[in-house]
């Protein structure tokens, strides 16, 4: 397969008259890599990620907000039970979660989203 | 036989049907049973056919795009190659170099949530029994759950493992006072365990959310037309969103299994650099 491409490459660089030809052969080619990325859905994904990226940003930082509240909750609570008092464990734990989903809000903000975060982890990691 | 009063009683048994409860597509149900009794239940549910047909689609589909390898690819293996250099080009841009040895697990959980999600989105056969409608394995937490505690698992062991206990480093950020450790160190542990919970409850609620709006329009489509007179002919409307949310479904199915690859992967970049 490879052979009979590559002797069909080089007439082509060589001789003007295959010119046209090889000219097709790309087009051709184009083409098929463009429904090949249809077909694999990658096409529309990335325009439309950018639109609805304020919508997609603010649900997941609201996600981790909540989730952190939680997690800290149930961890304080988790803890203060082991300690002996899991009401004051899970008051404290909450405070914490709290802060912990204020500070993953804050993070989010500043980082931008994860979505687009092809872009913006290059100078992202070092926050 | 007059074939009118055979719509309408094609159509209330389709409302009967649709309007059964929006959760109804959520349920699990036993095909190979296989209980142990004392909570241990290891059926073969229709969860597990549809993380098998996941699988094997993913297989099926590479194994039929790889088959013969050409320099110019065709159709198949050019969109097989598309899908490996994108989430070649995510790892490498996310993790860094040193990162291509996550990109097999990083293309494997993509390609399965995206597969999941997407295959979710096929009809059901109706007059089916119910082990056989489609289902979305990642509209159930404990799917996407256990996805998340690997990808979490797999950070928590490298990170150990390649910097022993300088990996806990991650929970004590450079650049802050020592006084305020005490109070920044238990806030950072807590944003770290909410990194599994927040990565499975996000992929599990769109699916789930998703899924949920559409069967609701369905069931105003089907009792609206149902209703007779101005309702049924308004009935277009609530059909119009489906297709709408429909659509956007194939869009969420994407972004979610990308969400979730991306979100991993800015996971694992702390397992290789742990100091912040």
């Amino acid at each position: 397969m490879r052979r009979e491409d590559g002797s069909r490459d080089s007439p082509a660089m060589t001789d003007p008259e295959q010119h046209s030809y090889s000219r097709a052969d790309l087009d051709r080619l184009g083409e098929k890599v463009a429904k090949g990325r249809t077909a694999a859905g990658l096409d529309p994904a990335p325009a439309r990620t950018r639109a609805d990226t304020a919508m997609g940003d603010g649900l997941r930082i609201a996600i981790e907000f909540v989730v952190s509240v939680l997690v800290g909750a149930g961890l304080g609570y988790f803890i203060g039970g082991l300690l002996g008092g899991a009401v004051i464990g899970l008051l404290i734990g909450l405070l914490f979660g709290f802060a912990a989903g204020l500070r993953g809000v804050y993070r989010g903000m500043m980082a931008g989203s994860a979505e687009s975060a092809e872009e913006g982890t290059r100078d992202e990691p070092g926050v | 036989m007059n074939p009118a009063f055979d719509l309408t009683s094609w159509l209330f048994s389709l409302a009967r049907g649709v309007a059964a409860g929006p959760m109804e597509q959520f349920e699990i149900v036993p095909i190979v049973p296989l209980s142990f009794g004392d909570g241990l239940d290891l059926s073969f549910t229709n969860a597990s056919l549809w993380m098998l047909i996941s699988l094997g689609t993913a297989l099926l589909f590479f194994t039929w795009a790889t088959r013969r390898s050409e320099l110019v690819p065709g159709g198949a293996q050019g969109s097989a190659e598309v899908i490996y250099e994108f989430i070649a080009k995510m790892v490498r841009d996310t993790i860094g170099e040193d990162g291509r040895r996550f990109f097999p697990y990083i293309f494997t959980l993509f390609v399965f949530v995206f597969l999941a999600n997407l295959l979710g989105l096929l009809p059901s056969t109706p007059g089916t029994p119910a082990a056989l409608h489609t289902f979305t394995p990642t509209s159930h937490i404990i799917v996407t759950f256990t996805l998340a505690v690997l990808s979490v698992g797999i950070v928590v062991l490298y990170g150990l493992f390649k910097h022993g206990f300088a990996f806990l480093r991650l929970f004590v950020p450079s650049g802050v006072p020592v006084w305020l450790l005490p109070l920044i160190t238990p806030i950072e542990i807590i944003s770290f365990l909410s990194r599994p919970v927040s990565l499975s409850v996000r992929l599990f609620a769109n699916m789930l959310a998703g899924h949920v709006v559409i069967k609701v329009f369905a069931g105003f489509v089907a009792v609206l037309i149902v209703s007779g007179g101005v309702l049924s002919a308004i009935s277009i409307l609530p059909l119009i969103g489906i297709v709408g949310v429909f659509i956007l479904e194939f869009l969420v199915a994407f972004l979610q299994a990308f969400v979730f690859a991306i979100l991993s992967c800015i996971y694992l970049q702390d397992a290789l650099h742990p100091a912040h």
